[in-house]
């Protein structure tokens, strides 16, 4: 247990420089995460569409490369939407909040 | 972290046994159909070596800094190709093939089995990605 | 490369057996044929099997191999000379000319032939397994 507790004081994060806006860094930093899950998404839609035409074009490697690529795509596909639900239902508390 | 990846390493490690094995199926499928071909050299499929290297990879091993060298080893699971290495008969009877029916047979079962395997743990890191992130709701 | 090239080595494998085994039971049916329409007693075949590349996209396979009958070949051997005057095809010494057919070799060749064949289907069944559990990665 306390080699844990050790390891934990160990590495303390990485502290922001002071002069960046907090605000603005997290803003930042969030866009850059959803950007690059969509993004994320959208090439492993496309290589799952590839995968699939290959595959029926007869010059596709393996089945299970097609499986994993179609697998992948389905995942990705589904964070994304599971991010975008979960956003939309701190908007909308966010909003029901009395001020 | 930027991306958010949850396609962890061992994902990419299945994958990788996945080709490997169904590339060795491959090879012993062959020496199986030439059993009895005169001449022919039984083929052996390798990459466990490599396997291993790969995946117990310090990252102080030696890097190629420059697309033109050649790896000594290969550091990233990506890269292990597998050799296929012939095996000449040397017992100098018969009709030079040194292919053993029953030795391919094992084989066949054995990798089968491990690709198999390889193929419902990846179903089932795939479920468990699933299942975590349908249930956040 | 992919999947099926396993089938079609083992499919090849299949059709050199299934040869190999038509020219056995030739061998079997006539193991008593003294004249045939070439003339003298029927000579017995073999099959001769070589490598045959499979085609493929990879040139890391190219070592992979299916294989075929290239060459029926005829026994070159001296055919047996059996002391039979009563036979119609016997000479003017009383010998007659029988193909030199061991029905216990050939018999032994027929069941390496099978054992053969056996093997192929089941690498054919187990590469069909394979392929079967890797689509269920998605289910």
């Amino acid at each position: 247990m306390n080699s844990i507790i050790n390891s934990i004081g160990a590495n303390p994060l990485a502290l922001q420089p002071a002069d960046k806006n907090p605000v603005a860094v997290a803003k930042s930093d969030f866009s850059k995460v959803i950007q690059s899950t969509i993004d994320q998404a959208v090439s492993a839609e496309n290589a799952g569409d590839r995968a699939i035409t290959q595959l029926q074009s007869g010059e596709a490697k393996n089945l299970h490369e097609t499986m994993i690529s179609v697998e992948k795509a389905d995942i990705s596909l589904k964070m994304l939407v599971s991010f975008r639900n979960k956003a939309l239902q701190a908007y909308e508390e966010v909003m029901r909040m009395q001020i | 972290m930027n991306t958010l990846d949850p396609f962890d390493s061992n994902i990419k490690l299945l994958q990788k046994v996945l080709d490997l094995r169904s590339t060795n199926q491959r090879v012993i499928a062959s020496n199986i159909a030439n059993a009895e071909t005169p001449g022919y050299a039984r083929k052996v499929f390798q990459f466990e070596e490599q396997l291993q290297n790969a995946i117990s990879a310090k990252p102080g091993t030696l890097a190629t800094t420059h697309g033109k060298h050649i790896s000594t080893s290969p550091t990233s699971i990506h890269s292990v190709t597998g050799a296929v290495h012939e095996i000449k008969d040397k017992t100098g009877i018969g009709d030079e093939n040194a292919v053993s029916m029953d030795m391919e047979m094992v084989n066949l079962s054995e990798n089968e089995l491990l690709y198999e395997t390889a193929a419902q743990l990846l179903k089932k890191k795939f479920t468990l990605l699933k299942y975590m992130i349908q249930e956040g709701k | 490369m992919d999947i099926f090239t396993t089938f079609d080595i083992s499919a090849s494998a299949l059709k050199a057996q299934r040869t190999r085994l038509n020219t056995i039971s030739s061998n079997l049916a006539n193991v008593e044929t003294t004249s045939t329409p070439e003339g003298g007693p029927y000579k017995k075949k073999s099959v001769y099997f070589q490598t045959k590349s499979i085609p493929f996209k990879e040139q890391l396979d190219s070592s992979i191999k299916g294989v075929e009958v290239t060459k029926i070949l005829e026994d070159k051997e001296e055919p047996k000379m059996i002391y039979d005057p009563s036979h119609p095809d016997a000479r003017e010494d009383g010998y007659v000319a029988m193909p030199n057919i061991s029905v216990l070799k050939e018999m032994v060749d027929m069941m390496s032939a099978t054992r053969s064949y056996e093997a192929n289907t089941t690498v054919i069944k187990s590469a069909k397994r394979m392929a079967l559990k890797a689509l269920e990665i998605g289910r």
